[in-house]
């Protein structure tokens, strides 16, 4: 990873994509945007916003309400030299535009020899938390990692938002970025001079010694509070970020495991074949000898996300329970 | 290929012969490709596209070198009248490493993207959105390509047409679609697929798009050829997307191995009465274009060609296995 | 010219093809697009075709003969042509399948290394053969130099654990150090944690002296670490001195052998199906009500029999591997007797009605209790009921009573109403599905009202099927009968002045009684319409003369009210006019109403 010694803003998430896509628009004439409402209102989360003023309607091309299409045709545009930064606006819409990303963005390069650069972006965001219901309310990077031939990453901080949001553009392959409604207001230093970071590089977000936590989006935040709040009870926890879920960076995760001994994994998917089992299955295989406990399992509960708050909250972990499950380790 | 100015006029006589040789190209290809299949030395499955060579052949007769297309599974008429190699098509078939995609293909996505092939397809539409991608690409790059999009009557009840041909029609993209009614949608025939209104023009699918509908005769390569001459010099103008539905007839089966228990007794021979290979070279007989000597020299340099192809993919090696792991993304391996 | 004739590749899931008949003879001319051969696959019967003119030499492949896909089947060539290009053809491509030994055709495609990959597979199966053993196990023998094939498995299928080859040390210990205390030799086997154990293992220490604060005790790193720190004298394993030995008794021993080998033998499952009990509780009380003595256990027992009629495989026994069902349907009863677990049989239960399979049970569950249950009272058994409901158990797996094949669990009926049934089958000899249909239809029995009531000999049923104001009347000898209503069942006799049997009320009886009833009710209700306050109303009804045909009703009406006389006979009056059952009384017989009033 090459990184910024020097200057740092503090800077809310949704600003840091504003940024970054200014920027890399700013660099690369080919990079353009589309998706629905991606002008005037600025995208679903209103983040886009002054981008199509400064760089027109063609870049910042709103398209019709067609999943299908809008993939479909970031990936031809893509094969034919362009750079699109395509906009799904809830990543359960990504269900509409099935077939183009399971079939045809997923596949084309490894079935047509693997020659073929396919750089495109589709960035969507899970959502949570947001009184948003079912359909608007899930976490999905789980599904599409599950598809080789996809690149997938989750965007939590501002700095790696802005690190993972530049290596996604300029990728030759496809990358699914997964924002987190509940990060966009999130606020924290970056640096301000141009860095990428490499896909398939975990992070540690706060060393400690007695229990890993890996956690990613809103669970990432949760889990540094977590740590915050343990540490003065002397339990020194570690938080690792695993930044790219496909590929993992299994090295840095198993070796955090190794170390302490004891994992917990907490992640927005749900508990059933959701991110935590991969992580799960990974730190034991690579850190089996090493643990101490089995490692614990943090996610939503399975079942779709309803809409009343107090049913919401229930099903979705916090940072107590972060908490209890780090407790129930340590 | 010629320019546009000659083209206005009557088709220049070594057009026509060219048209000749890819239609005989194809039929004798897939005629060999069957037989290997059915002898069991192509593995896979395999959709023929014998009868249907007037269509692809007068498409991409009247196409650039610059220009795109995306294919359906029934590709391999789109990839020889684009001019992708006989060998290395075979090689892909037959699984080899010399294929044009390294046997990681076969015979339902051959591609060649620096030949603006962006691929055959297994998914029904699945090459549409593709196809409208690189006319956007096309426009917005500020060129005067176009981007053609074959698929068959069956994808018109697919949503990927009407999304994309949707938005086609609202960004004013250089797209053609050429809608090759074979007649039948797998192993079920067209009033199955459509509502009576769309059965005497397809197009009519395009209506509400904006889009140019023409509708020709699938066994006459020169009407396929002229109308799409039409399509794409209206695109390259910026006028937008067309659709065009070639009538025709699929002489084989859905896949080799259909048994076609669906043909009304008496229909294929009907329509092989009109099978282009037998009539395109009465055509230019008689108007003098060709010889009938000239035409078995045809035939017998393009047996000579295909049985070529056949040794080379026979003779070439199967990719070793670790290429499996070979490809999947621009840094190479699969991952971790 | 001319080309080797091979059985038609006809799509992905093709594996062989069958020549179902050729079109011609060896010899034969034929013309390009003729059809030659008809040859089937698993998919499909498909035509073969001549690719050219020329004449059949050769039919390799008879009629009804199977090949896979691509093998030749017969050489058309030229009437003259020199056969020996093909025949060399076709004897490397079978030379090309016998060298590939299962008979695959693409010798250098992906073929070739599937069958590498199954070579290397076998091989690492032979070498797991030799010693099971777990990851633990072998990487503290590698450490302790153990050799594995000297120590026992107590693991799955007599695999080696991490606590085998760790007791197999401390034995070793045990031989040449006396010293070694009785806590570090404990069969008990040590719960610890990978890191624990590796720990351990570095420091030399014994696991069975550490004390675990993980979960269920287990011991983690840090508990070695702390034994480590503290020089392991913070041990104090809890000790156990034995206060009595009990020996079995015979009966106890036999129960314990045939359990245990019943344990170890059958492939045990157990499903387990939960309903509601209110049907089966209202017709048990039904039942009570006519002074049956009829447990819901005999319920149970009886729809059991049934079950076991509709589906003969459970009805069975499994002996010397043979699955062998039996015509009587005998089930047991586990009973909780004082000398042990017994299973008294009630024979012949699917043909008794639920009061003889009642009888029996009491009589055999009072010998087992009293000790006097002989062999015949046990033996012969088809299935067998365990009942624990009693004892507040939810549900549970009962153990197969071999040599049957199955058992069914009964559960208590729980606040909500429902009861589980377990049913625990062996899986050698019947499958999940067909417990599952076992369960669903007696459940379906313990549901239906209809079936449970037809267990009876005596009536119980409350006629369900009928509507209000709907009767059924049946006659059950001469002068007696039964009416059957939606809310119960009424019996009428003649008095045995007449020539019945005086056991219930005639029907002018039941009509004079209707009469009353309704008089009553319609004063009741009238007063409540008026805001009177009633207290009681009760009447007296005489229908005169006793015998013959009724010349006169008299009824007398009591009333309990504060209300005075003028209101109470204004009540009264309307009442006889709008009573339903005294307006559908003729003229003919005069009906004389006379009312008390009295005050409270």
């Amino acid at each position: 990873m090459s990184t910024a010694a020097g200057d740092v803003e503090e800077m809310a998430v949704r600003d840091v994509i504003n940024q970054t896509l200014g920027e890399e628009m700013e660099r690369d004439d080919r990079v353009y945007i589309q998706g629905i409402d991606v002008s005037g209102r600025g995208g679903t989360s209103n983040i886009l916003k002054g981008l199509d003023d400064r760089f027109g309607t063609d870049r910042v091309r709103n398209t019709p309400i067609s999943e299908v299409s809008m993939v479909g045709s970031g990936l031809g545009a893509a094969a034919t030299g362009m750079r699109p930064v395509v906009e799904v606006m809830y990543c359960g819409f990504l269900g509409v535009a099935g077939d183009q990303l399971l079939n045809q963005v997923a596949k084309m390069r490894y079935m047509f020899g693997g020659e073929l650069d396919l750089p495109m972006v589709i960035r969507t965001k899970n959502v949570m938390g947001a009184n948003a219901a079912a359909q608007h309310s899930q976490a999905l990077h789980h599904w599409l990692a599950a598809i080789p031939g996809l690149k997938v990453v989750c965007t939590s901080t501002p700095a790696d938002t802005k690190g993972l949001l530049k290596a996604a553009v300029r990728s030759d392959d496809p990358v699914i970025v997964f924002e987190h409604g509940g990060v966009y207001n999130r606020k924290a230093e970056v640096p301000t001079e141009d860095y990428v970071y490499e896909i398939g590089e975990a992070a540690i977000e706060r060393p400690g010694d007695d229990v890993t936590v890996v956690a990613t989006q809103n669970q990432l935040w949760n889990a540094l509070e977590a740590a915050d709040r343990l540490s003065a009870e002397g339990i020194s926890v570690e938080v690792v970020n695993p930044r790219t879920i496909s590929p993992l960076d299994t090295e840095t995760i198993v070796e955090s495991a190794r170390k302490t001994g004891r994992c917990v994994v907490v992640d927005d998917t749900p508990l059933s074949y959701g991110t935590q089992s991969q992580l799960s299955a990974t730190i034991s295989e690579g850190a089996f000898w090493d643990l101490d406990l089995p490692v614990k399992r943090l996610g939503v509960d399975n079942v779709p996300i309803p809409f009343s708050p107090t049913l919401e909250d229930e099903v979705i972990p916090g940072t107590d329970d972060v908490v209890d499950a780090i407790l129930d380790l340590a | 290929m010629s320019s546009q100015g000659e083209r206005s006029a009557a088709i220049a006589d070594q057009e026509r012969i060219e048209m000749l040789r890819t239609m005989v190209r194809i039929r004798k290809f897939e005629s060999v490709i069957q037989n290997k299949f059915a002898d069991a030395e192509v593995p896979g499955f395999l959709h023929l596209y014998i009868g249907q060579e007037a269509i692809a052949t007068g498409v991409c007769q009247a196409l650039e070198e610059r220009d795109y297309l995306t294919s359906t599974h029934r590709g391999h008429g789109h990839c020889i009248a684009r001019g992708l190699e006989t060998d290395r098509m075979a090689a892909e078939l037959y699984g080899k490493e010399t294929g044009y995609c390294k046997g990681k293909g076969g015979s339902m996505h051959i591609a060649d993207v620096n030949a603006g092939m962006l691929g055959a397809n297994g998914i029904v539409a699945g090459g549409i959105p593709i196809a409208t991608g690189a006319a956007l690409s096309a426009k917005m790059r500020d060129t005067d390509e176009v981007a053609v999009s074959f698929f068959g009557d069956g994808a018109l009840s697919e949503g990927a047409f009407h999304e994309s041909f949707n938005q086609a029609g609202i960004w004013d993209l250089p797209l053609l679609g050429i809608v090759e009614n074979n007649q039948y949608g797998e192993m079920t025939g067209l009033e199955e697929q459509h509502p009576p209104s769309a059965l005497d023009d397809l197009t009519i699918y395009g209506e509400p798009y904006g889009v140019t509908r023409m509708r020709v005769d699938g066994m006459d390569v020169e009407a396929v050829y002229e109308a799409t001459l039409e399509a794409v010099e209206q695109a390259r103008n910026g006028d937008g997307p067309a659709l065009i539905e070639c009538v025709g007839y699929r002489f084989e089966g859905h896949h080799e191995g259909d048994s076609q228990f669906y043909r009304p007794d008496g229909e294929l021979e009907e329509w092989k009465q009109r099978d282009p290979l037998l009539t395109y070279p009465r055509k230019l007989i008689d108007d003098g274009v060709l010889t009938e000597e000239e035409h078995q020299e045809i035939e017998a340099e393009i047996e000579a060609e295909i049985e070529d192809a056949i040794e080379f993919a026979r003779n070439s090696d199967y990719p070793d296995p670790q290429q499996a792991y070979e490809g999947v993304y621009s840094d190479g391996g699969e991952q971790a | 010219m001319g080309y080797i004739v091979r059985m038609p590749q006809m799509g992905m899931e093709m594996d062989q093809g069958e020549v179902v008949s050729w079109e011609y003879e060896e010899g034969d001319a034929v013309e390009a697009d003729d059809v030659i051969v008809v040859v089937e696959s698993e998919k499909a019967t498909n035509e073969v075709n001549a690719r050219e003119d020329g004449v059949i030499r050769r039919i390799i492949v008879e009629e009804t003969e199977k090949v896979e896909p691509g093998t030749p089947i017969g050489i058309l060539a030229g009437p003259e042509e020199d056969l020996a290009q093909y025949e060399t053809q076709i004897d490397a491509s079978l030379t090309e399948s016998a060298d590939d030994g299962d008979g695959e055709r693409r010798s250098s495609s992906g073929q070739s290394a599937a069958a590498t990959a199954s070579a290397t597979r076998s091989e690492t199966t032979d070498r797991a053969a030799d010693v099971r053993a777990s990851p633990g196990a072998k990487r503290l023998a590698g450490e302790e130099g153990v050799d594995l094939t000297a120590v026992d498995g107590s693991g799955p299928g007599g695999a080696i654990t991490e606590d085998d080859v760790e007791a197999h040390l401390e034995n070793a210990d045990d031989a040449t150090d006396e010293t070694t205390t009785s806590a570090a030799s404990s069969d008990e086997p040590v719960r610890a944690s990978p890191g624990a154990r590796q720990r351990a293992t570095a420091e030399g220490v014994s696991l069975a002296a550490v004390d675990g604060t993980g979960p269920g005790g287990a011991i983690t790193e840090r508990d070695v670490e702390a034994h480590v720190e503290s020089g392991g004298e913070t041990a104090t394993g809890a000790s156990r001195t034995i206060r009595e030995t009990r020996e079995l008794s015979t009966v106890q021993q036999t129960i314990s052998d045939r359990l245990g080998e019943s344990y170890r033998e059958a492939v045990h499952v157990t499903l387990n199906r939960s309903f509601p009990t209110g049907t089966l509780r209202e017709v048990k009380t039904a039942a009570d009500r006519r002074d049956l003595d009829v447990s819901l256990t005999d319920l149970l027992l009886r729809a059991v029999g049934t079950q076991l009629e509709a589906q003969p495989e459970f009805n069975a026994l499994f002996e010397d591997g043979q699955h062998k069902l039996v015509e009587e349907v005998n089930v047991g009863v586990a009973v909780d007797a004082d000398g042990g677990l017994l299973t008294p049989v009630v024979p012949a239960v699917s043909e008794k009605s639920v009061e003889d399979v009642a009888a029996a049970r009491r009589t055999l569950t009072r010998r087992a209790l009293d000790g006097e249950a002989s062999i015949d009272d046990l033996s012969g058994g088809t299935f067998t009921v365990s009942n624990l409901g009693m004892f507040g158990i939810d549900d549970f797996d009962p153990i197969i009573n071999p040599p049957e094949i199955a058992i069914l669990g009964v559960g208590r009926i729980r606040d909500d109403g429902t009861m589980t049934l377990s049913l625990s089958f062996d899986h050698r000899v019947v499958n999940g599905a067909d417990a599952a249909r076992f369960l669903d239809g007696l459940v379906d029995v313990l549901t239906a009202p209809d079936a449970l009531c037809e267990y009876f000999d005596a009536d119980v049923s409350p006629a369900p099927d009928l509507d209000d104001r709907e009767l059924r009347i049946e006659t059950t000898g001469e002068l007696a009968g039964r009416v059957a209503s939606a809310y119960g069942t009424v019996e009428f006799d003649e008095p045995e002045a007449v020539g019945g049997s005086g056991s219930a009320p005639s029907p002018v009886d039941h009509f004079l009684g209707a009469l009353g009833s309704c008089l009553s009710l319609t004063v009741r209700q009238l007063a409540s319409r008026d805001d009177v306050g009633v207290r009681s109303v009760s009447a007296d009804v005489v229908g005169s003369p006793d015998r013959g045909p009724l010349e006169t009703v008299d009824v007398r009406l009591r009333i309990e009210t504060e209300a005075d006389v003028e209101t109470v006979n204004a009540l009264v009056d309307e009442a006889e006019r709008t009573c339903y059952v005294a307006r559908v009384v003729s003229d003919e017989v005069p009906v004389r109403l006379d009312v008390d009033v009295e005050s409270p």
